[in-house]
Order: C-alpha cells, then structure tokens, then sequence
C-alpha cells in the first residue's frame, strides 16, 4: 500500500495542495479527475520525487519514502513509477528501442545471464504488444502510440507496486487506449500493483477506476466508488 | 479548390527491406471547409501531413502521388519552401517543440511577420494583435517570456499566432488537441475556424469529438482510406466496421476492444480484426460511393 499522508504543497504564495492524505491500495485501480493544471500532476510528481513536498509524508508499504523533513529515498521510491504524456520526451533518439529496453535490465539488473536478459526484454514486449519491429525502431520511427506502449514497458520492467499514468492515454486513439486499459487492468491483478490514472477525460476515469476522487479546492475529494470490479466494462 | 491531394504510395525503408505506410488516400478541400482525418495511432497521419509539406522523414519515399494547391504543383520542393509558412501554415501536436527554447515568445513573431514584409511599429503593433487573437488577454506579458514558461496550452497559443502572422490558405493541425480538455478541444476547432475563415482547414486527429466537431472526416485505417463524407454522420452513424469499431472503443461506449482475430488475407487493411469478416472480403474491395459518402467495405 503506498500512503500519502497530510500532503500540502504551494509555489510561492499559490497554494496547490492541501492536507491531502490519499492511500492505494495493491490490485486497485485510482482515478483522479480535475481540469488542466489544477495539481494532479504535482501530486505525481511528488510522488516519484521529481518535486518537493511542502509538508507531509509518504510512505511505501510502511517505509517512509519521504516527507518535509526526510530526502525522497530513491530505493523505496523506486516501487512508484510515473508513464506521462508525452512519450518521445523518455526515449532517447539515437537508441533503438530495444536497445533501451535492454539498457533498463541491465542498469537494474533485473536478469543474471544475456539469455536472462533477452527472456525479460521479449515477455515485457509482448505484454505491451510490441512487434519485433518496434524493437529494431528509433523512436523517431515510431508512431505516438507505439511509443507510449514503450514508455509503460520501460515502467514495468521496474515491477513498479504503483503505476501512475498521468494523462499517459491521452495521446492513444480509443481502440489503442482500450487494448492498453485492457492490458493494465489484467497486471494489476496479476501483478498486484496499484494503478493511480490521471486524467481529465472524466468518462475515462469514471468507467476505468474502481474509485474516483476529484480535485477540489486543492484537494481530493472522493466522487464514488465502484463495488465490484466492473469486467464487462472491458 | 484550396488542396486536391492524392497519396499515391508512401514507403519506409526499415531493416531488411521496406513498408508500405500509405496508400491511396484521396482528398480535396475547399476554401473554409474543415476537414478531419481520423484514425488509430500508425494510421499514418502524420505521414500525410508531412508529405503535403514535403517534409518526410528521410527513410520514407512518396511515389505516384501529386499534390496541387491553389493550382500549384507542390512537387517542387523550392515552391514549397517559398509557400510553406506563407500560405500553408502548420499547428503541431506540442506548441513548445516547435519553438526554439533559447528564444523568447516575441522574436518567433517577429521573424515570420517580417518573412511577411513587416517593419517598425507596424510589426509590434502585428505581434499584439495576434497575440491576442490567439486568446491571451494580457499580451504585453507574453512577449518576453521563454517557451519553457508557457503551458501546453500557452504554448499552443503562441503557434497559433504564429500561423495569424501568414496569410494562410491551408491550416495542417496536427493532434493539436492533444491534452487539452473536452472543453478546450472543441474550442480549439471553434477558434481556428473564426481566426481563419477561408483557409482550407485539415485537423489531424484521433479523437471523434474534435472530428465531430469539422465539415468532413476521413478515416484511416493502416494507411488506407476506409470511409468519407459528411462528420456529421460518420461520427454518430458510421457506416463502415472500423469506424464502428473506433466509436464503440469509447469510454461511453464500454471501451469495447478489436483484438486481432485472424491473419492479414487481401485487400482490406481491416480484415485482421473485423468481426464480420467472409470470403467476399478476401478478394478487390470495391468502393461505395452514395450522395457525398464512400466507403470501402465488401458488405
Ligand atoms: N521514419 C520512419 N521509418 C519507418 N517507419 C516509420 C517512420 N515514421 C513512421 N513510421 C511508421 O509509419 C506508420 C505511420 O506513422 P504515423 O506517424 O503517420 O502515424 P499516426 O497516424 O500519425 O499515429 P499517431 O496517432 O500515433 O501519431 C507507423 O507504423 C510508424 O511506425
Ligand atoms: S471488407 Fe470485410 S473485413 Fe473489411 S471491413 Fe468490410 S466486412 Fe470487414
Ligand atoms: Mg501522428
């Protein structure tokens, strides 16, 4: 379970966050909804340590992951991993994709042998439904929606126990955002992770999450919930 | 007639051997008419879009196809360089990429008004104005920022007042609503159709609502044309399987999948994943075309 307790943030006078106190919970799906620019991407980006929090803490299965006054720790806060909106801006131009995908296992050594290696790299592949030539692609020959199934794989390589996707679909046409949603849904139980999807396409998040919260006066309010996890939706 | 364009063959060489991206797509827009293409991600939008600037990537060739605008023959890359932020003006996906981040807001402006003839006062007095056509209220303040202190959305203003500073003929939107919410995608297609009444406007996009929201769509389908006519009813009632795939892939709709079902036989770029599919679609599919309306579908 990854916890954020009593979470406040604002830059200089404006304050965007306050007292948020949010919890997700493994094999659940978290919807957060709100206009453009209102602090859902703050709140991301705090959570895998790319901005300060101003007060408050987080932690990671009990693990303190930071607060005000502890320095985000990247080992722990490796268990959450971010997938954004635009693609391109995580792949590197002069690598093939394949090549980048290789580069994450070994950097993290995620695999003992180069047989190993390859074994990870191609069930990650087809998992997100990646042909053998995307692989042999630079990203400049890849189309948007190729490159942000990439962009998740390069995510779940890390065996992430939360999974954001902050607008992560908002660049993939419907039937490709199904079959991504689709393939999300089957890991998070498989795989037993959390999933926070952030979106401001509010039938999205409302047909997708199992509980939906909505930004209001610098925090999340919870909209609703659903029981059961809707199958048939899919 | 503003752009007549057939594609004719576009290829990339890719390892080991080359592919075809698109094929035979037809189209023509006529001055102030909106015209959508709408399609999957590697549809091959983009690709269209690009080849109408003559700014294909190197790998990728176009064969067989001609482009004519306003009666000139864009085969010839000087013409087109001459006419290319003139008369044809290009809105891209993300606003900030296409701005150069060691520059600041105004000199962007600045350099295509004076690619117009404009000088002095009358060149600022230009800039403003298009700064607030484009939709920001406080235009003064804008001028001196760099494009890493604009917003998605911002930054997307600011290339909007870059294509008021030409006199375009032809506006190439390329998923410019990207991002933006319902609201402000449908504001966009509003936006763009007040500031360039007569241009012939193409919306490059996936999404139905920003397609709904034009006079016509086209639908790819892997670099095929599958289906055309009036937005109206190709996005509420289409008639061919792929849009009617796309449409019930919404969230409203159920989100409902088109997985693979079946190996790719003849002609149809479809065929794989309809649900419909017989024997008739293995062989030439014809094209049907009834009042202003074409689909290309064996049933
Ligand atoms: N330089 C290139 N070399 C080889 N193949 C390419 C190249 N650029 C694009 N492609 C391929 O061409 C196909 C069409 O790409 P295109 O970028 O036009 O798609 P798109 O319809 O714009 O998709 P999206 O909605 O994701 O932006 C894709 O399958 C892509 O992988
Ligand atoms: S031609 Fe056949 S396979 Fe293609 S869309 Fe029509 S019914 Fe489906
Ligand atoms: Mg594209």
């Amino acid at each position: 379970m990854i916890e954020i307790k009593s979470l406040s943030k604002s830059f200089g006078k404006k304050v965007v966050l306050e007292d948020v106190n949010l919890c997700f919970e493994y094999g659940k799906i978290t919807g957060l909804y709100g206009d453009s620019g209102c602090g859902k991407s703050t709140l991301a980006k705090i959570l895998c340590g790319i901005e300060k929090l101003g007060k408050g803490e987080i932690y990671a299965d009990g693990e303190l992951v930071c607060s005000d006054k502890v320095k985000y720790k990247r080992k722990v806060g490796k268990r959450i991993q971010t997938v954004y909106q635009q693609p391109y801006a995580a792949l590197d131009p002069v690598q093939r994709i394949g090549a980048s995908l290789y580069e994450i296992v070994s950097y993290n050594k995620l695999a003992k042998s180069r047989a190993e290696q390859k074994a990870v790299v191609e069930n990650i592949a087809v998992e997100m439904n990646l042909a053998k030539e995307t692989l042999g692609s630079f990203p400049s020959a890849i189309s948007g929606g190729e490159a942000q199934r990439v962009a998740i794989a390069k995510c779940l390589l890390l065996s992430p126990k939360l999974l954001i996707l902050d607008e992560a679909t908002s660049m993939l046409d419907v039937s490709t955002q199904a079959n991504v949603l689709a393939r999300i849904k089957e890991l998070v139980i498989k795989r037993n992770m959390g999933v926070l999807l952030i979106s401001h396409d509010k039938e999205l998040v409302e047909n997708f999450c199992d509980s939906v919260y909505t930004y209001e006066n610098c925090n999340f309010v919870l909209k609703n919930t659903k029981g059961e996890t809707d199958d048939e939706a899919l | 007639m503003v752009l007549s364009y057939k594609s004719g063959e576009i290829t990339a060489k890719i390892k080991g051997g080359s592919r075809v991206i698109v094929r035979d797509v037809d189209f023509d827009i006529e001055e102030g008419e909106r015209l959508a293409l709408i399609g999957e991600t590697g549809a091959g939008k983009t690709m269209i879009a690009q080849s109408i600037m003559r700014l294909l990537p190197e790998n990728v060739r176009q064969t067989g196809g001609s482009m004519v605008f306003c009666g000139v023959d864009l085969s010839d890359l000087k013409t087109v360089r001459k006419i290319l932020g003139k008369e044809i003006a290009y809105i891209p996906q993300s606003g900030a990429d296409c701005l150069n981040p060691t520059r600041k807001v105004k000199y962007h402006l600045y350099d295509s008004l004076k690619r117009m003839g404009l000088k002095g006062d009358a060149l600022k007095a230009a800039c403003i104005d298009n700064l607030v056509k484009a939709g920001f209220e406080d235009a003064a303040a804008i001028l001196n920022l760099y494009p890493f202190q604009l917003s998605g959305g911002m930054a997307q203003r600011v290339t909007i007042a870059l294509a008021l500073c030409s006199h375009a003929k032809l506006i190439i939107c390329d998923e410019a609503t990207n991002g933006l919410n319902y609201v402000d995608k449908t504001v966009f297609v509003k936006r763009i159709s007040e500031l360039f009444p007569s241009a012939a406007k193409l919306f490059i996009t996936h999404d139905m609502q920003v397609a709904g929201a034009c006079d016509r769509i086209g639908v790819l389908c892997s670099g095929r044309l599958v289906e055309s006519g009036e937005a109206a009813i190709v996005s509420t009632a289409p008639k061919h399987p792929y849009t009617q795939s796309l449409l019930s892939a919404l969230a409203k709709n159920g989100m409902k999948q088109t997985p693979v079902l079946r190996k790719n036989e003849g002609d149809c770029p479809f065929y794989p994943r309809c649900e419909i599919a017989c024997e008739e679609c293995k062989g030439e599919i014809p094209r049907i075309e009834e009042g202003g309306h074409m689909r290309r579908c064996a049933l």
